[in-house]
């Protein structure tokens, strides 16, 4: 959260790289009515707004606090997703693309790291991602820190990535991400 | 005992009779002009003196030297008496008019009062006028969360100011007194005096109206698109920013995002600088920006 996933991936895009948008898949799964059905059985009504989107909040607020709440969002919803994923990427091989990028948070923690040929870990100081989730998500610090804590200290995750991207304000970000780019290359 | 009475009652007896007698005593009041025309200046208004003698009981003499202070100065408005011109600068004052207040203020009757001179004179300078700049001295704490909602509204902006005329020279601008307040948060008016910085100066304008419009201010985050220059060809990375800005609560609404356009500044592109800084290049009036983020971004430059 708050790393810098979405610029990263801005960036690969722009070489022309395919991104799978995990956020966005997420998002209109949500609004699947079998998807919607089995969280408001599970829920409760109250977590679709009346006109049948998700409360975000509400979901956030339930799955942050129960961990048996987000077992259930999981199980629920990473097969389906990861599904989409292989279906895109076949899609892709048709564009002659050398590569795809899937853009997913909490990616070592769920153990899905073997679904993958490689994988880059964009990485910041928490102060930094604390201040771009409160900037983007107009978060309070205590919800921030409650999402985070289901998140991987960076040095865990140091030592699984095979490639890791810094986005502290202060190292550039296209020179690493061509460099990642070329090894990608290089491995295609 | 008896003889030192006798005695201090024949000094009372032979006091009494002196007093008694008629005395015709000289005095000399330092005179000061004042209240000169707004266009006129007085020159050393505070050289003349009145010269009379007062001829009357010694009783009224003795009152008069008591009760009177000779140090006491005169002060002649010149808009409450009659005076006449001379010469170019020369003007003269009947010292006859001057009997009555001096009647009045000795307790005398006014043939008892002697003028040595017929009149008094003094000399005046036609002024020379300039319209100046009002400046105006303020210091304002606002409570928290509030502040002026614009400039610091004045009127006049500019007084007619009349002196000498190597002296309005070299006058730029006329303060005011200082507006002070402190824990403001509500519109206000004023009147603040205008401060001539030196006494040979006047105006017709002695106050000066001041409106303090406070609104209460809140603050606003706009995401925006960067845009770059047409035909750039450059790919901004990220290719949106983030406008902090305060604005008063009652143009809230109106404030919308397309209001913004931030722009990358490419000037320097052709040297390759690793990042290129943002501008705002348009926004609002009645906003104030508190920052922008980011405030450089990265760039590709790709294929058209």
């Amino acid at each position: 959260m708050g790393s810098g996933k979405s610029l990263v991936c801005s960036i690969f895009k722009s070489l022309d790289i395919p991104v799978f948008d995990t956020d966005q898949q997420t998002k209109q799964l949500y609004d699947e009515s079998n998807i919607r059905l089995k969280i408001q059985k599970q829920f409760g009504k109250s977590v679709y707004q009346a006109d049948g989107k998700l409360n975000k909040a509400k979901l956030a607020q339930l799955i942050f606090n129960d961990p048996f709440a987000m077992q259930f969002i999981r199980e629920l919803m990473y097969p389906r997703l990861h599904k989409r994923f292989n279906e895109w990427a076949k899609e892709q091989q048709n564009s002659q693309c050398p590569y795809v990028l899937s853009e997913a948070a909490l990616i070592f923690e769920n153990d899905f790291q073997s679904h993958f040929d490689f994988t880059i870990l964009i990485t910041a100081p928490e102060a930094l991602r604390v201040e771009r989730i409160k900037e983007r998500d107009k978060l309070a610090d205590s919800e921030i820190r409650q999402r985070m804590d289901h998140q991987w200290p960076e040095t865990k995750k140091l030592e699984l990535a095979d490639f890791v991207i810094q986005n502290d304000g202060k190292t550039m970000l296209i020179p690493q991400v061509l460099e990642v780019h070329k090894k990608l290359l290089d491995e295609a | 005992m008896v003889f030192l009475f006798f005695l201090l009652l024949s000094a009372f007896f032979w006091l009494l009779i002196k007093l008694s007698d008629h005395y015709t005593v000289s005095y000399a009041y330092p005179v000061r002009l004042t209240e000169a025309p707004a266009d006129q200046f007085i020159l050393n208004p505070e050289t003349n003196v009145l010269r009379f003698a007062i001829s009357s009981s010694g009783y009224n003499i003795l009152r008069i030297n008591i009760f009177n202070n000779r140090k006491h100065r005169f002060e002649l408005p010149l808009n409450a008496i009659v005076y006449h011109q001379i010469n170019d600068k020369t003007y003269a004052i009947s010292t006859s008019q001057l009997r009555e207040k001096l009647s009045q203020q000795f307790k005398l009757n006014e043939t008892e009062i002697i003028f040595s001179d017929n009149e008094l004179y003094f000399e005046m300078e036609k002024l020379t006028s300039k319209v100046i700049p009002v400046k105006l001295e303020a210091a304002i704490k606002f409570r928290k969360e509030f502040d002026l909602y614009d400039t610091i509204s004045y009127h006049p902006k500019s007084i007619e100011v009349f002196g000498p005329a190597n002296l309005l020279d070299s006058i730029q601008t006329i303060n005011t007194s200082p507006l002070k307040a402190e824990d403001v948060y509500t519109s206000f008016t004023k009147k603040l005096k205008v401060v001539l910085p030196h006494q040979s100066l006047k105006t017709n304008t002695s106050q000066i109206e001041v409106k303090v419009d406070v609104a209460r201010f809140t603050e606003v985050q706009f995401e925006v698109p960067v845009h770059s220059p047409e035909n750039s060809n450059l790919k901004l990375f990220p290719d949106v920013a983030n406008i902090y800005f305060s604005v008063a609560m009652r143009d809230y609404s109106l404030v919308k995002p397309d209001h913004f356009f931030v722009e990358v500044d490419d000037s320097r592109l052709s040297e390759r600088p690793q990042y290129l800084s943002l501008r705002l290049a348009n926004m609002p009036q009645k906003i104030k920006v508190l920052r922008l983020s980011p405030e450089k971004v990265e760039y590709l430059i790709v294929n058209p």
